[in-house]
């Protein structure tokens, strides 16, 4: 069978779009972020990235090569590169070596190779690396360095995040609200937490990069993002001396890191836009619940990772109707 | 031998049977193990008081018999002249990680904490299991090791102040230094730590009627 | 019948554990450290080889119609057994082992060998299978606790072989316990796929 499922009666039109192209531009938009991480972390940001990057190219072609015996590498398509990039986004910029090798080798090999490689992964190969990290090595993972501190790399001294914060000041300690950096300083990423998260401006803008493209729609960004605006908007008119503004947990945390580049990878989220609607509101709510009341103060990884899940079940409720069907 | 037809006769029979030889069975090993067992269990209790209150010091001591009141076990420790070397009192938090917490502390006569044991505990491992050793570590033995190690595998964790032995609760501020105490809390284990330090703080204000952390605990149980 | 080959093909053609996935809730809780596998495997193998012998010598006293609630009433005693006799004389792991001590009445292993092969075989050969399915467990368990073991707290039996900094600590709680059983059974099949 060398030809495999081959159908074709009208004339169709290739748009160019592939793959490599695709991933290309999400590595382009990438690029405001890490530049964003170097001048608040500096070298403790490249280091992290770099061998991340690194490890993850590594193992994707030992494992395709050996493990799998492909012949023809996967590793030109450039998504071993986007996940070492994404999960060294998620990581504090003063972990060591060591740990981020082990994160990459789980998010390749237990990610994605497993499942058979791109395009077949359930969940978000970055996240299954990140939660993984977060799970195995709990300390490392939730002290972060202070910003500003170019030269340093773990010996880098660390400090709360204002996610820490807001949870302190909703557990009763009004003190920890002077603490707490204005939100223009959280929206250009001046601030403590993971590389990539921390500037919501350097976000946005490969944002409209991506969008410009078409790389990818609006609607799993904006429903996540008015989500979590609707829902912390709500509790803070209820007691805005124990719940802050909605503006802090919009530019805090991974909220925008994930809802714009982790939420949105094709392969994981679902495939109509009703079903992208959907699916940024589940995962907006259950970062909110997380946020509140879980005992991580972050939790837009595992409302990602949980509503991956739920992915082949939302593109089968949002199933588009056949051209012709009766509505029922 | 033809398999017994399944009539109702049959099947009665039968299962009676098994039962009672098998209640017969049971009946014959408990007779048998129930000594070695409650002589474990009075030990495991007996090696806790000692533990809790002597440590390593041998002498002679002699343990009257235990006290229960409002949910906490007192065993008062003399030496062989009779006068009090302390209490060792079980106590149980359940807001440990992992549901109850229960702890012995032995507490010398002005109520200096002279020794913990943790009895039973459901906390995660690697975690909050930590409790067991975090409390009376000295806060010294942390080791160098050479940058290039500090780089791949990480710096190891600072020194800490978590040795609560010698502490009184009645004068100390037996809580995490998160609320405001003289406790750090075991690394990523703060909801154990907490749990721990209100079994400790709760056996003291049993047996002396009040603790340094009332202030503390009183405005962090609001939350 | 070879009896030998009876105790083999509980190791190898049909262990437990990497290739009729039974008895997984004991395997998944319990593997926290090669020696509490090893402890549960042994337990369980205790169990194993005296249900097995009993049903096989009773199997033609018991009518169809009441078999199962007489295996479940032989298995629970000998459970019970072997409870009150850990309690006596190894308190330490049955502290560690604790609810699934009395959980080895329902694990599926010994109910399933029950049923399958001691309702249908000798006394001998009921004994075998009982001793080759319960080192098969034992062995199964005990790797997965050793490989658990390492890569979390870095000890082997409790000697320690890794600095503390290298430890994994999900390996130590429940994800880690599926992630290394999958793994072990993706390195089974691919010794067994390479053989055939």
């Amino acid at each position: 069978m060398a030809q495999k499922l081959f159908i074709s009666t009208s004339p169709h039109i290739h748009c160019g779009d592939t793959i490599e192209r695709n991933m290309h531009w999400v590595i382009t938009a990438l690029i405001p972020a890490l530049i964003a991480s170097f001048i608040v972390f500096g070298i403790g940001a490249l280091i992290v990235t770099v061998t991340a990057v690194a490890s993850c190219m590594l193992f994707e072609w030992l494992i395709s090569r050996f493990l799998l015996g492909r012949e023809r590498s996967t590793l030109g398509d450039g998504s071993a590169i986007i996940t070492g990039m994404l999960l060294a986004f998620n990581l504090p910029s003063n972990i060591p070596l060591y740990q981020i090798v082990m994160g990459s080798l789980v998010a390749i090999g237990i990610g994605k190779m497993v499942f058979g490689g791109l395009g077949n992964n359930p969940f978000n190969p970055a996240l299954v690396g990140r939660v993984f990290m977060l799970i195995s090595f709990p300390t490392r993972m939730t002290s972060w360095p202070e910003p500003h501190q170019l030269l340093s790399y773990t010996d880098a001294t660390t400090c709360a995040t204002p996610l820490n914060l807001i949870g302190q000041i909703s557990g009763g300690n009004a003190a920890a609200a002077d603490s707490l950096p204005s939100v223009w300083n959280l929206f250009l990423g001046n601030t403590a937490g993971c590389i990539g998260e921390v500037s919501a401006l350097a976000l946005l803008i490969g944002v409209i990069i991506l969008l410009c493209k078409k790389v990818i729609t609006w609607h799993i960004p904006v429903s996540i993002l008015a989500t979590v605006a609707v829902l912390t908007g709500i509790m803070w008119i209820v007691n805005p001396d124990l719940y802050v503004n909605p503006l802090y947990h919009l530019c805090s945390g991974g909220l925008m890191l994930g809802a714009c580049f982790m939420a949105t990878d094709y392969v994981t989220s679902p495939m109509t836009h009703k079903g992208m609607v959907w699916y940024g509101i589940g995962i907006g709510f259950l970062t909110v619940i997380i946020r509140f009341f879980g005992s991580y103060p972050e939790g837009m990884s595992f409302a990602i990772l949980i509503m991956n899940a739920i992915v082949p079940l939302i593109n089968n409720w949002c199933k588009p109707k056949h051209f012709g069907e009766a509505a029922k | 031998m033809k398999k017994l037809e399944s009539n109702i006769l049959n099947m009665a029979l039968v299962l009676t049977l098994i039962a009672v030889v098998a209640a017969g069975l049971l009946a014959w090993v408990n007779g048998v193990t129930s000594e070695p067992i409650r002589q474990i269990n009075e030990k495991t209790v007996s090696d806790g008081v000692k533990s809790v209150i002597l440590g390593d010091r041998d002498i002679e001591f002699t343990v009257a018999p235990a006290q229960e009141k409002n949910g906490f076990v007192f065993h008062k420790v003399m030496d062989a002249n009779g006068n009090p070397l302390g209490t060792a009192v079980e106590s149980v938090d359940p807001n440990g990680f992992g549901g109850n917490l229960k702890v012995m502390v032995g507490f010398g006569p002005e109520g200096e904490i002279l020794g913990y044991q943790v009895l039973e505990h459901s906390e995660t491992p690697g975690l909050g299991a930590q409790a067991d050793a975090w409390f009376r570590q000295a806060s010294q033995d942390v080791k160098e090791q050479s940058g290039v190690a500090n780089v791949i595998l990480g710096r190891p964790a600072k020194a800490g102040n978590h040795n609560i032995i010698g502490m009184n609760p009645g004068d100390d501020m037996l809580a995490v230094s998160k609320d405001g105490g003289q406790v750090d809390a075991i690394t990523a284990s703060t909801i154990t730590s907490k749990a721990f330090l209100r079994a400790v703080n709760a056996a003291y204000k049993e047996l002396f009627g009040y603790t340094a952390a009332d202030a503390v605990s009183g405005a962090s149980s609001q939350n | 019948m070879n009896y030998f080959k009876t105790i083999l093909n509980g190791i190898i053609k049909e262990n437990p554990t990497f290739v009729l996935l039974l008895g997984m809730c004991p395997t998944l809780a319990t593997t926290s450290s090669a020696l509490n596998g090893m402890g549960m495997g042994v337990a369980t193998m205790f169990v194993l080889i005296c249900s097995n012998v009993f049903i096989s010598l009773l199997k033609n006293l018991i009518p169809d119609g009441v078999r199962i609630p007489c295996y479940i009433v032989v298995i629970a005693s000998f459970v019970t057994v072997l409870q009150m006799l850990m309690q006596a004389y190894v308190p330490d792991l049955y502290k560690t082992l604790g609810i699934f001590i009395p959980l080895i009445v329902v694990n599926c292993i010994i109910l399933g060998r029950a049923e399958a092969f001691a309702a249908k075989n000798n006394v001998l050969a009921s004994l075998c299978d009982g001793v080759g399915i319960g080192i098969g467990f034992t062995i199964a368990l005990t790797l997965l606790g050793m490989v658990r073991e390492l890569l979390g707290k870095g000890t082997f039996f409790g000697m320690e072989v890794l600095p503390a900094s290298t430890n994994m600590l999900v390996f130590v709680l429940a994800p880690g316990a599926f992630i290394t059983l999958g793994l072990l059974i993706a390195i089974v099949n691919s010794f067994k796929n390479k053989k055939a």
